[in-house]
């Protein structure tokens, strides 16, 4: 589903997500290599309409990578040891995006925002989010884990640290 | 290879990553779930001995990914958009680290600098590097590509931002 159906089916996850990656304002992207092997990159991005849009330079690895494979994985960038804020992840397909009136919008929309928008080819893709979670850590190890996957409720819930791991503890 | 023969293989890469982990004691791990898709998980990574040591939680998902499939990318914490600290990628796999001395005395350095002793039941990994990669972004769009393969010698690049694309 798209970022707007995403935000009604679990806006507690959305609101949060959005707020983590616009801290830093640069957010990871896992793909997968021709080997099928996991890669890791920093990623562009951008709320615009009804979808999050991950924008690529022309033929860098990860856009070739998502054009073979489009299943991928989000992660917030995380900026310290304690995971301040928490993390929240997107699992799910970036869709490219081939049609041209949407890529306009979007370049128009991101120069309007940034003063800045890529001029020649460059890869647009969309985030399909099929699932999600938040984690935040709590100075006593515990975690608080708010997970969600399409066709589903969202689901929160306490993993207690019990001085080597961490155990459920349904809320 | 492990981390010792990394610097000596690539020494301004490991220099690199090591910089950026110094910073943080914080990466990011890409791993692959169960049916082949792509994680990312962020974890604490220290250099101990002869090795990069990658601590995970009993029964972790990433732990579990790296048990089934051992092919991971480290990659290092990236804080601010422009990227001006740089991002240094090791590519590889994940070696479960049976040798109950390594363990201990990496359990005691851990203590020694923390206070915190890890506990076993735990996952303890060391890298094996195959590979790896440093990119900065200069604020004219031209990028600094450092690259590296197991068996060959580092390579370093300034791939030119055109406007729209970037050059050799």
């Amino acid at each position: 589903m798209n970022w707007t159906e995403f935000n009604k089916a679990a806006p507690d996850l959305a609101c949060r997500g959005r707020d983590l990656f616009e801290r830093v304002g640069v957010l990871f992207v896992g793909t997968l290599r021709k080997d099928g092997s996991p890669r890791v990159s920093g990623c562009e991005f951008f709320f615009f309409e009804d979808d999050l849009y991950l924008g690529m330079m022309w033929q860098s690895h990860k856009a070739l990578d998502l054009l073979r494979d489009p299943r991928c994985y989000i992660q917030s960038a995380v900026i310290d040891k304690n995971v301040t804020g928490g993390e929240l992840k997107l699992r799910g397909r970036a869709v490219e995006v081939s049609d041209s009136d949407t890529s306009e919008r979007y370049g128009r929309a991101l120069k309007e925002a940034t003063g800045w928008r890529p001029e020649g080819p460059f890869h647009l893709f969309a985030m399909d989010i099929d699932g999600a979670a938040f984690i935040e850590y709590q100075q006593n190890g515990d975690q608080l884990v708010i997970d969600w996957r399409s066709g589903r409720p969202s689901r929160e819930r306490l993993r207690r640290w019990t001085g080597s791991g961490v155990v459920d503890d349904q809320k | 290879m492990n981390w010792t023969e990394f610097t000596q293989a690539a020494p301004e890469l490991a220099q690199l990553f090591k910089e950026r982990l110094d910073a943080t004691g914080l990466a990011l791990i890409g791993t692959i779930r169960k049916d082949g898709t792509p994680r990312i998980s962020p974890l604490e990574a220290d250099l101990f001995e002869d090795h990069l040591l990658l601590g995970m939680m009993w029964q972790s998902k990433k732990a579990l990914d790296l048990l089934r499939d051992p092919r991971c990318l480290v990659h290092s914490v990236v804080s601010d958009k422009d990227g001006s600290e740089g991002e240094v990628k090791l590519g590889g796999r994940c070696v479960d680290v049976m040798d109950k001395g390594l363990r201990e005395r990496s359990a005691q350095q851990t203590f020694d600098t923390t206070g915190w002793r890890p506990e076993e039941p735990y996952h303890l990994f060391w890298l094996e590097i195959d590979d790896a990669a440093y990119i900065k972004y200069s604020p004219n769009g031209d990028q600094t590509v450092k690259t590296w393969r197991a068996g060959s010698s580092q390579q370093s690049r300034l791939r030119k931002w055109t406007g729209s694309r970037l050059e050799d």
